[in-house]
């Protein structure tokens, strides 16, 4: 993987005329083909790496799915825990109250758009639920100043904002980012819905920082002849859009049903799960932080009918 | 999101072991093979498998990033910038960046190459190898200058890196200062006790000082 490179500055220079001996300088290309990082041991039941380029291939690590029991104990559920009972004392960081409006797609552009994310109805349930259980610990209960101002903040449907995406790939494919705001700022969270594609995708993007500077994942029906799913995703870092990984999933029947997604991201370590099993799972520490959304794109789109996000029990990072 | 409308069903009941273990299409398979061929050193066999990969899916990212890695290995570095050109256009940005800054710097386009490195360093600026590849770039334009820059950004990334060590070291001895020198052939040779320059010259610099 490494050429001998160059000589130290060539014969005539005062470093030869010093008889000093010439380095060698390697020029080389291993992260193009090196494997992707392993899991740590203890956070893998069975490591079968995969040789294959860098941010090419896929290197799961885990060959099951962690149980939700465990993982239960690990992550901090937002709607669910709003309905706990309200004598039960709660932490400030676990009370990160964060009731979802719906995200607003309000792409003028052509009428079908207008018609993007229609299924909005789940959300707004859930808004609603969150709002009576917000209501019920903020009478029933004493939680903190700062779990009270997280939850006050996002009432009232402002949590999303929405902006195209200015990375030249992005913007010449008219991609259009939502980002459920509450989430710029942090780090590890868990995005769990329920959604359809509608056209050609369904898509979501994690650790947005801006709109030149953030992770895609796509679910595609490209064949649903051949009754497969694809799942795609990529990082855009400074408005350059990397490689695309791509896997292709064997789902039945056709693309009316409804896909049951979710995305943990913890640290470098990416795991994206469809109807409970974990479909892909990988590592890029490019980009640290970073919100939660949606994307839409010219000729793609998708339908989202519930929404829950989720933070590391103990505290959003 | 317990009332999903389950429509979708898995068709495996073990998708991991699916995911592990795909079926394999004809093109997967030689990919694989390309790669395991890689493994072993034999670029060659590797090289072809990687086309035959790409008779179906000419624009398969893997395959071509495989491809121009092996041409590389066998100094075919005009065919390997062709195929990272093609990666390139296929949107592997950063690998085909880096496979057409390697390729250009094997063929001397110092100028071109130093751009592709660039723009790396632009996507990730504490990417090491690209940093490491422009340590040797500068040496082989006899750039001073970019040397010393390249090896300073690279020890802040990797205070053991052995191109930043020699770089540097090759500096100060070209300055006269022997001090320093011997300070980065010390770390050189702790880091690689196998040096044979590292050696030498750091005994020919402790020389000079005394």
């Amino acid at each position: 993987m490494a050429d001998p490179g160059n000589q130290a500055f060539q014969p005539g220079s005062e470093i030869l005329a010093d008889a000093l001996i010439p380095f060698r300088f390697e020029i080389t290309w291993r992260s193009l083909t090196e494997p992707l990082k392993p899991t740590p041991p203890e956070q893998a039941t069975s490591i079968v790496p995969i040789p294959a380029a860098r941010g090419l291939a896929i290197s799961p690590t885990s060959r099951r799915p962690p149980a939700y029991d465990a993982e239960a104990r690990e992550w901090e559920m937002v709607l669910p825990r709003m309905r706990r009972p309200a004598a039960v004392p709660l932490k400030a960081a676990q009370q990160r109250l964060l009731l979802l409006a719906a995200p607003q797609f309000t792409m003028a552009l052509e009428s079908d758009r207008l018609r993007r994310w229609i299924g909005v109805a789940g959300v707004v349930l859930l808004l609603a639920a969150g709002a009576a259980a917000y209501q019920r610990l903020r009478h029933g209960s004493s939680p903190s100043a700062e779990s009270m101002a997280v939850a006050g903040k996002e009432m009232g449907g402002a949590g999303w904002i929405t902006e195209w995406a200015s990375d030249s790939t992005g913007s010449a494919r008219g991609r259009q980012i939502s980002l459920y705001r509450p989430s710029v700022s942090m780090s590890d969270y868990r995005l769990e819905f329920l959604g359809r594609i509608e056209h050609r995708s369904l898509g979501w993007v994690f650790r947005a920082t801006d709109s030149k500077n953030y992770y895609v994942a796509k679910l595609e029906a490209a064949q649903p002849a051949a009754r497969a799913l694809t799942i795609t995703h990529f990082a855009v870092i400074r408005g350059f859009e990397g490689l695309h990984i791509q896997r292709t999933l064997k789902l039945a029947p056709g693309a009316a049903g409804m896909l049951r997604v979710r995305l943990e991201a913890r640290g470098p370590r990416f795991t994206v799960y469809l109807q409970n099993q974990v479909v892909e799972d990988w590592e890029d520490d490019r980009l640290k932080s970073g919100g939660l959304g949606f994307l839409n794109e010219r000729e793609e789109r998708g339908q989202v009918q519930s929404i829950q996000i989720s933070f590391p029990k103990g505290g959003a990072h | 999101m317990d009332n999903a409308d389950e429509k979708w069903q898995w068709v495996d009941e073990d998708p991991i072991e699916k995911l592990l273990h795909p079926p394999q299409s004809s093109s997967a398979k030689f990919r694989a093979e390309g790669h395991a061929q890689f493994q072993r050193g034999r670029f060659e066999e590797a090289a072809d498998a990687f086309r035959r990969a790409l008779r179906d899916n000419p624009e398969h990212a893997e395959a071509l990033a495989g491809l121009g890695s092996c041409l590389l290995h066998l100094d075919a570095a005009e065919e390997a910038l062709s195929c990272f050109e093609r990666l390139l256009e296929a949107g592997g940005c950063e690998a085909a960046l880096l496979g057409m800054a390697v390729a250009l710097q094997k063929l001397a386009r110092y100028e071109e190459a130093d751009r592709a490195y660039r723009e790396l360093l632009e996507i990730n600026p504490d990417s090491d190898e690209p940093l490491a590849n422009l340590i040797a770039l500068s040496v082989a334009r006899q750039d001073a200058a970019a040397v010393a820059e390249y090896s300073g950004r690279l020890l802040r990334v990797q205070p053991r890196s052995k191109a930043a060590l020699q770089g540097l070291a090759m500096l100060a001895m070209r300055n006269g200062d022997r001090t320093a020198a011997t300070e980065y052939y010390t770390r050189l040779v702790e880091v690689d006790p196998d040096s044979f320059e590292g050696w030498a010259n750091l005994r020919h610099a402790q020389q000079r000082i005394a």
